[in-house]
């Protein structure tokens, strides 16, 4: 009779058991997954506190639907605090999620990563947009954010100030406070995939802002509209370049035409009325 | 075109280089990925190919006299040891197509697409060592045997511990008959020892606590598990069957091929 202690509780096993098998199997399997969930669990308390700064963040973004164009720097700026706090969250988080392999629990803060990457994109796509707005609307010559020389002719003005910037990749990462992870990596990162998907939520909240900027526009100008025409369907072309299996990336991909044809009902219905011009 | 390393203006050139780069790096994924499904799918086919010709083994004929009658164990005949040495070399090279898939973050990256694999290969490689040694592998033997270069993690070698359980009753099932030298027919030594085998398995995992936040699928550890209460079940019945109407049997009784396995 062999006893193993298993469970606070003692188990009675015949002892030629002991020589068909290793009766510690089964206290190592225990241990095994008992490890394994602390670790989940604290992962996901870690992810709670970073989607709660995210929420914070988006709320404050989401004025963008009932503000005109001119304010979205001044609100944007409300977010740097919130960016911050969540900049530390995320730091516990990779400190915790060094300690092992980075795929082995990646799908338990993959959403949150992409939401809080998303933030940023939207935070800085209305920062971008309110100043080259204003810069526009203004009069004055090109906004200073265009890095290329450029071109005087009023055509290339016009085409130029349909054109929209999207954060990189590895900007984002540096707002967030995270590594970029274009290669392979095992150390704490933001994925590829996350940034893109980020990117198509983008895409999503931009469509229903070109709606709602038309009702708030100021002074009949259209200019946050076309722009977001435009800048959709430029990364709309990008994501067809992509090849894509049929997995969550490929169905959100898809998706992306609706937000398409909705901004261009928008654009039809502004331009039908002679409000802009084509 | 301008992408500076902060942002990238949404023009058509700047949006064509970005994802062109972007895509080239999710093509290497996704090849990598079909290559450890490719991988995965022939380790699966070969390993099932294994179990299958193990379960041919006539018990009585393949059995070996060693010194310790608890031990005695097997010797496989030329041709099925043969057939599986044939096997595990297309395990073995399906292992090294995705060597380098699955080194660093490729380990868990394709983890899910290789698990299912791997299960099966440690079912055939407990199974075949139960046969010639007696022994269930552990976990570190496994590990060692399929090579430090491929991961092993826990749920994969508990969830194929189970799934050798299912093997085993066949085998004592169809085992089950030994004829003494006097024409006695009696429950075969290989048939009570898996027996006693598969109750100390189950006594020991009915009592292991899977929650839904843990690696190790608790559906699928349930259901294995009540696998294996069912195989626990089937083989104890026919050992009963067995011993209590053996002495039934007419005398000079033999279990024949033609027979349905029932007495």
């Amino acid at each position: 009779m062999l006893l193993i202690s298993f469970h606070h509780t003692v188990h009675a096993f015949s002892a030629d058991m002991a020589s068909a098998m290793d009766l510690e199997i089964f206290n190592k399997c225990q241990d095994s997954i008992d490890r394994d969930s602390e670790i989940r669990e604290n992962i996901r308390n870690l992810t709670k506190v970073i989607d709660q700064h995210m929420r914070s963040i988006l709320s404050i973004l989401s004025t963008a639907h009932s503000t005109p164009s001119s304010s979205f720097p001044t609100f944007a700026a409300r977010t740097t605090k919130s960016f911050q706090f969540q900049k530390e969250a995320i730091q516990k988080l990779a400190s915790l999620a060094s300690q092992h392999p980075f795929y082995k629990y990646n799908a338990l803060w993959s959403r949150t990563l992409q939401n809080a990457a998303f933030a940023v994109l939207f935070r800085d796509w209305l920062v971008n947009e309110g100043n080259a707005y204003i810069a526009y609307h203004s009069g004055s010559s090109k906004p200073e954010e265009r890095d290329e020389p450029t071109e005087t002719s009023k055509e290339n003005d016009d085409v130029r100030s349909k054109v929209g910037q999207l954060t990189s990749l590895e900007r984002v990462c540096e707002t967030l406070g995270v590594k970029p992870g274009l290669e392979d990596e095992n150390t704490f990162h933001l994925t590829l995939e996350e940034y893109l998907q980020a990117t198509i939520s983008l895409i999503n909240e931009l469509s229903r802002l070109a709606l709602n900027s038309v009702i708030m526009t100021e002074n009949s100008n259209y200019s946050t509209p076309t722009r977001i025409n435009y800048f959709i369907k430029q990364l709309q072309a990008g994501f067809l370049i992509l090849n894509l299996k049929n997995d969550a990336l490929r169905s959100r991909v898809d998706s992306i035409k609706y937000d398409v044809k909705k901004v261009e009902e928008v654009i039809y219905d502004l331009s039908l009325r002679g409000l802009i011009r084509k | 075109m301008s992408v500076s390393a902060s942002v990238a203006t949404i023009d058509r050139q700047t949006v064509t280089a970005l994802f062109s780069s972007f895509g080239s790096a999710l093509d290497a994924h996704h090849d990598a990925r079909d290559r450890v499904i490719k991988a995965s799918r022939d380790i699966t086919a070969a390993s099932k190919k294994i179990i299958f010709a193990l379960q041919r083994v006539k018990y009585v004929d393949a059995e070996i006299q060693r010194d310790d009658p608890n031990k005695a164990g097997i010797k496989l005949d030329s041709k099925i040891a043969g057939d599986i040495g044939g096997l595990e070399r297309k395990i073995t090279d399906a292992f090294s197509a995705v060597k380098d898939d699955m080194q660093g973050a490729g380990a868990w990256r394709y983890q899910r697409q290789i698990s299912g694999a791997i299960q099966e290969y440690i079912e055939a490689l407990l199974f075949r060592e139960y046969l010639m040694d007696r022994w269930i592998l552990s976990h570190e033997e496994v590990q060692k045997l399929v090579g430090y270069e491929f991961l092993v993690t826990y749920s994969d070698y508990i969830l194929g511990l189970l799934d050798t359980t299912g093997e085993l009753m066949r085998f004592a099932i169809t085992n089950l008959y030994d004829v003494t030298a006097s024409g006695v027919v009696q429950v075969s030594v290989i048939a009570k020892q898996i027996c006693q085998l598969l109750r100390t398995l189950r006594i020991g995992f009915s009592a292991l606590r899977v929650n839904s936040s843990s690696h190790t699928s608790s559906t699928e550890f349930v259901k294995k598990l009540n696998t294996l209460y069912n195989s626990v079940d089937k083989v104890e019945k026919a050992v009963y069957s067995l011993t209590v109407r053996g002495s039934e049997l007419p005398e000079g009784w033999i279990p024949g091929d033609d027979d349905d396995g029932r007495i």
